[in-house]
């Protein structure tokens, strides 16, 4: 094995913007050193640095960037497709707005395969978000304990809860429904409990993204 | 300073063009003040005239000097079939082949959210309002064939299956005298999707 090949290390784009004339600068996510900056020289016609494609890149450490040295395809591309390719614009931009670079996620890596691949297959993809965004959560150490409140008492499905995005649930008279957050954490996902998700979701996510939403939504028409 | 300010001024100026660091800018600032005044003067009158008087064509976003692009105004273009392109650059590509007589719709970008372009960005909301118009028998989808190409053509195919309106895509593949041992693999793959039945 050549020395290149030995320091060669997964990663996937999660964007890329030009730089300088023929240059790009790409945000990768990588296993062991989580989301990274790195300039690529003379990059901008490379067309296999894209989201969505198993890579494998050589970094160098350069002041506050990395410079990309090399790069090769890991696997072949996902083939992400109309709403699924929506869903992972919207994964990247989590991502890229939620993790400090150079903070490392080891295990946000494997979740972020898994959802790779479960949008590719195509079905239930807001699960498949809200599966991701809890696991985010979780791991940025912003999750909720959706089995009980606040006070430590179980959650009862005939229950209604508020939440706190920084304490957990609070027992209410109205909000959301104690069986959907039950379904949740059972995977039992219905419809009542998908639309529960996506609010209680976004009521969690919202703290951490300040007052500039989240512009992949708007990829999602209304009808 | 290493110039008279005004001199500095225009090197400066340069630098805003794409590919012209201060190395380049310093040259052609040198070239018009040695021996180029009377062009530099008309480049100067040429950028004034444009910078106020280029706007956008208000139905196919193009550049235009009026209300309406050369090629939305002309009576000999196909207004029922619109074709879908992210660039101006595009268009004039379209334009060369001579081939295409109906009118174009200009995106100026593709959508990307993490750089801040969505659907509004693009003009998408008119779009949808000229096929809900009724007016448009056929869009052929121009997008690139990048991640935001993709996503791009497929949100415009969704607006116009919403307004019953047959949506072709420009056939991708091998491209004329191209060598195969050249054409990448993802290229290569796509065309032989796109395969077609050979006959005389
Ligand atoms: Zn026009």
């Amino acid at each position: 094995m050549s020395r290149v090949e030995q320091d060669l290390q997964p990663a996937w784009l999660l964007h890329r913007r030009p730089f300088r004339n023929t240059s790009l600068i790409v945000e990768l996510f990588m296993p062991a050193l989580g989301r990274v900056g790195a300039v690529v020289r003379g990059g901008r016609k490379d067309s296999s640095l894209s989201p969505f494609r198993p890579l494998l890149v050589e970094l160098k450490a350069s002041g506050e960037m990395y410079s990309l040295r090399g790069c090769e395809p890991r696997a072949p591309a996902m083939h992400l497709q109309g709403k699924a390719l929506y869903c992972g614009f919207y994964v990247n931009e989590l991502l890229t707005r939620l993790l400090h670079r150079d903070d490392p996620h080891p295990d946000l890596w494997p979740l972020y395969e898994h959802t790779l691949n479960a949008l590719q297959q195509g079905e239930m993809l807001d699960v498949v978000l809200r599966q991701f965004e809890i696991g985010l959560l979780e791991e940025m150490g912003y999750g909720i304990d959706l089995g009980h409140d606040i006070q430590g008492e179980p959650v009862r499905p005939d229950g209604y809860y508020q939440l706190n995005p920084e304490q957990g649930l609070l027992a209410a008279s109205q909000g959301y429904p104690g069986s959907d957050l039950l379904a949740m954490l059972n995977g039992d996902w219905q419809a009542d409990t998908r639309r529960t998700a996506r609010q209680l979701c976004r009521a969690l996510l919202a703290p951490h993204l300040g007052d500039r939403p989240l512009k992949s939504r708007e990829l999602f028409r209304e009808r | 300073m290493k110039h008279a300010p005004l001199v500095d001024q225009l090197i400066h100026a340069f630098t805003c063009l794409p590919g012209v660091g201060p190395r380049s800018a310093q040259r052609m600032a040198y070239a018009l003040l040695d021996r180029g005044r009377e062009q530099g003067r008309r480049l100067g009158d040429a950028l004034h005239a444009a910078m106020d008087g280029v706007q956008h064509c208000q139905r196919c976003r193009n550049y235009a000097e009026a209300e309406l692009c050369p090629i939305c105004e002309s009576p000999k273009r196909d207004a029922s079939l619109i074709c879908i392109v992210s660039t101006p650059a595009d268009v004039l590509a379209f334009e060369q082949s001579g081939e295409y007589l109906g009118q174009y719709f200009v995106l100026m970008g593709e959508l990307s959210p993490l750089d801040g372009i969505g659907p509004r960005e693009l003009g998408l909301d008119v779009l949808e309002q000229r096929l809900q118009g009724g007016e448009i028998r056929e869009l052929i989808l121009a997008t690139g064939t990048t991640v935001e190409g993709e996503a791009t053509a497929h949100y415009i195919l969704d607006l116009a299956q919403d307004a019953g309106v047959q949506v072709t895509r420009i056939a991708q593949g091998v491209p004329m005298g191209g060598d195969l041992e050249f054409v990448d693999g993802a290229t290569l793959a796509q065309a032989l999707r796109a395969r077609r039945p050979f006959e005389s």
